[in-house]
């Protein structure tokens, strides 16, 4: 087993070989080059936006896992788990069990009423004020910030890898992205997601598999963990105590989940109701499973591998370096970039999507034909697309304190839709009256913790209090949605007559929902097991 | 199924493994051209041969779906 390793000087500007070099350009030509041959599916809106609506659950829960999967969660992801320990494995099941329950009660809801976007469905369930809210702040504000972090993050990853110029990445990456989104639609945005995911699975298996190898199995990585890491149910964390940790995360999932428009992109587009709710099933099987495995776990091996490195963020490209063969370098290298390629058209058409069908069509331009809507869903693809690289440049040139404030009121104001949304999904007597109280109020508490929590008066609670502050915007945002709605009675939305709300398990989702139950628990066991503290598994894998 | 369904189809298993294969070779072919230790070499062979195998099940899955697909069109 190899011990402590010296970092490597200049780790990062590991230049390709010419040879990764072409497999970097039969990835970027193979896949422009199909979504340009895919023009045809994108001939009108519902085949450009959501292919359609003709996608099978197994593609759709793929799809899924490759819009949220991007290279922040390998390098990023991994760098925190590096930092702050095993405990954090924790989220993986408590946002599994959000994404469960959402799964099984919200989306084939969603996908009943053939919308495009929530915007869509939300106008429907409780009125135009409440869906257009929704789309104008997605579209105009969130989608814009999100997009530009992403380019941004993507570009930051091959700069710091391979060496490539910031700026000629982040142009690479969203005009690319761009030529595959508009010309082949939502079809060719699955078919990059797909590759996604098979050019990111073989690398970090390999990696996985070479790490146990090397230090000689679980036992090990977890013997060689200092207590304050290695311990799966330490009640520190940086969020607070655990519980509420548990609960924060609980929430940000539903709230995620319920809200994204990207993600809600993908049971949109499934041919059914039922592989509307595989699509989501199916993605818990990756977080909640596979994620621990090929990246959790190496993230841990990195503390021994590598202590003390001054940014956390550099565990998993020194891990990778170490332990994968040029070769198998190149292809981490391209699947890298395919998970920004798909999380950047992703979102282009989810932008183009939400623009065109909820402000666009609804309001700007009502009764033209599907033509002149595909011609401006692009045009408004291709603007949108040069002010997320405007935002991307300002992420690099340090705008950060205003950026981070930004994004921060953004997330929160994720939850009021996101309690709105589920409770309107849930329960038929909610009103349109009790959906614009509990947004106001989710906004206002929102914007008042974040407050708090600038001034340092949520510091006793938790050193970073995001997942608290998303709890108590979700659940103040329910609470008066809940309680305006029994209180009032509005005729014209009392959705159990609008819209159908009941709740369809076929038993193919029956047996996915009981297999993933049973290895969530089959998961925190293991974690409960191996991690106990790391005194207790060194003598334990001693005895063994 | 109807004309307009046609146009909707996904075939997402021919471009896929297109690019697979593509790079599994060029995976396979690293060890020939760059110096490396016989335990690296081993795990790219190991590696671009799976990929290799993911390519070939992807692209074949994608062909069967089409000629099925084209089948039931005429």
């Amino acid at each position: 087993m190899t011990d402590a390793l010296p970092l490597a000087e200049a780790a990062f500007a590991n230049r390709l070989l010419p040879i990764e070099w072409a497999m970097v350009a039969v990835f970027v030509v193979g896949s422009v080059t199909w979504g340009v041959f895919m023009h045809r599916t994108a001939a009108t809106l519902e085949g450009s936006f959501l292919a359609g609506r003709r996608v099978p659950g197994f593609l759709a829960s793929l799809s899924t896992v490759a819009t949220n999967l991007n290279a922040n969660d390998f390098i990023g992801g991994a760098g925190t788990t590096y930092l702050v320990g095993v405990v954090l494995a924790h989220q993986g099941y408590a946002n599994g069990l959000a994404l469960v329950l959402v799964s099984l009660f919200l989306v084939q809801k969603l996908r009943r009423l053939r919308v495009f976007t929530l915007g869509g469905w939300l106008e429907k369930r409780y009125g135009f004020e409440v869906g257009f809210s929704y789309s104008l702040i997605w579209c105009l504000v969130w989608m814009l910030f999100n997009l530009g972090l992403y380019l941004y993050a993507g570009a930051l990853v091959l700069h710091t890898l391979v060496g490539w110029n910031l700026y000629a990445s982040i142009v690479l990456l969203s005009v690319a992205a761009a030529v595959i989104t508009l010309s082949g639609g939502y079809s060719a945005v699955v078919a990059t997601d797909v590759l996604q995911i098979s050019l990111m699975f073989f690398p970090f298996l390999f990696l996985s598999l070479a790490v146990y190898g090397d230090i000689g199995g679980v036992w090990e990585i977890a013997a060689r963990l200092p207590p304050d890491k290695g311990t799966f149910w330490s009640n520190q964390t940086p969020f607070g105590p655990l519980g509420l940790m548990l609960a924060g995360t609980f929430f940000m999932g539903a709230s995620y989940w319920s809200t994204e428009a990207q993600v809600i992109q993908r049971p949109l587009s499934a041919r059914s109701e039922e592989d509307a709710v595989v699509s989501y099933l199916g993605a818990t099987f990756w977080f909640t499973l596979l994620c621990p495995i090929v990246i959790t776990l190496p993230a841990l091996a990195a503390i021994h591998y590598f202590p003390g490195l001054p940014n956390p963020d550099l565990a998993m490209p020194h891990m990778i370096q170490h332990f994968l063969p040029r070769g198998l370098y190149g292809v981490t290298i391209v699947g890298l970039m395919a998970g920004v390629f798909s999380s950047v058209d992703a979102q282009i058409n989810a932008f183009c999507a939400m623009f065109t069908t909820d402000v666009y069509r609804r309001v700007l331009r009502p009764g033209r034909d599907e033509r002149h809507y595909l011609l401006a869903s692009r045009t408004a693809g291709v603007v949108f697309t040069l002010a997320a690289i405007g935002t991307a440049v300002l992420f690099s040139r340090n705008e950060k304190g205003m950026m981070l404030f930004a994004l921060s009121v953004l997330a929160t104001i994720m939850p009021p839709f996101a309690a709105v949304t589920i409770l309107g999904a849930m329960l038929g007597r909610m009103n349109r009256p009790g959906a614009l109280a509990g947004l106001a109020v989710g906004g206002v508490t929102a914007v008042g913790l974040l407050i708090a929590e600038h001034r340092g008066l949520l510091k006793p609670i938790a050193g970073d209090a995001l997942f608290f502050r998303t709890m108590i915007t979700f659940l103040a945002a329910a609470a008066c949605t809940w309680t305006v709605s029994m209180a009032t009675r509005h005729p014209s939305c009392s959705g159990r007559e609008a819209v159908d709300l009941s709740v369809r398990i076929s038993p193919r989702v029956l047996r996915m929902a009981v297999v993933l139950g049973l290895g969530m628990a089959g998961m925190v066991g293991f974690w409960s097991w191996f991690f106990r503290g790391a005194g207790a598994a060194a003598a334990t894998g001693a005895g063994g | 199924m109807s004309e307009g369904d046609q146009r909707y189809s996904l075939n997402v298993g021919i471009p896929n493994g297109l690019i697979l294969i593509a790079i599994a070779v060029l995976v396979l072919l690293t060890p020939l051209t760059t110096a490396m230790t016989p335990a690296q070499a081993r795990i790219d062979l190991l590696a671009g041969g799976l990929m290799l195998a993911g390519g070939v099940v992807s692209l074949g899955w994608g062909l069967l779906s089409r000629r099925r697909r084209s089948r039931g069109r005429s």
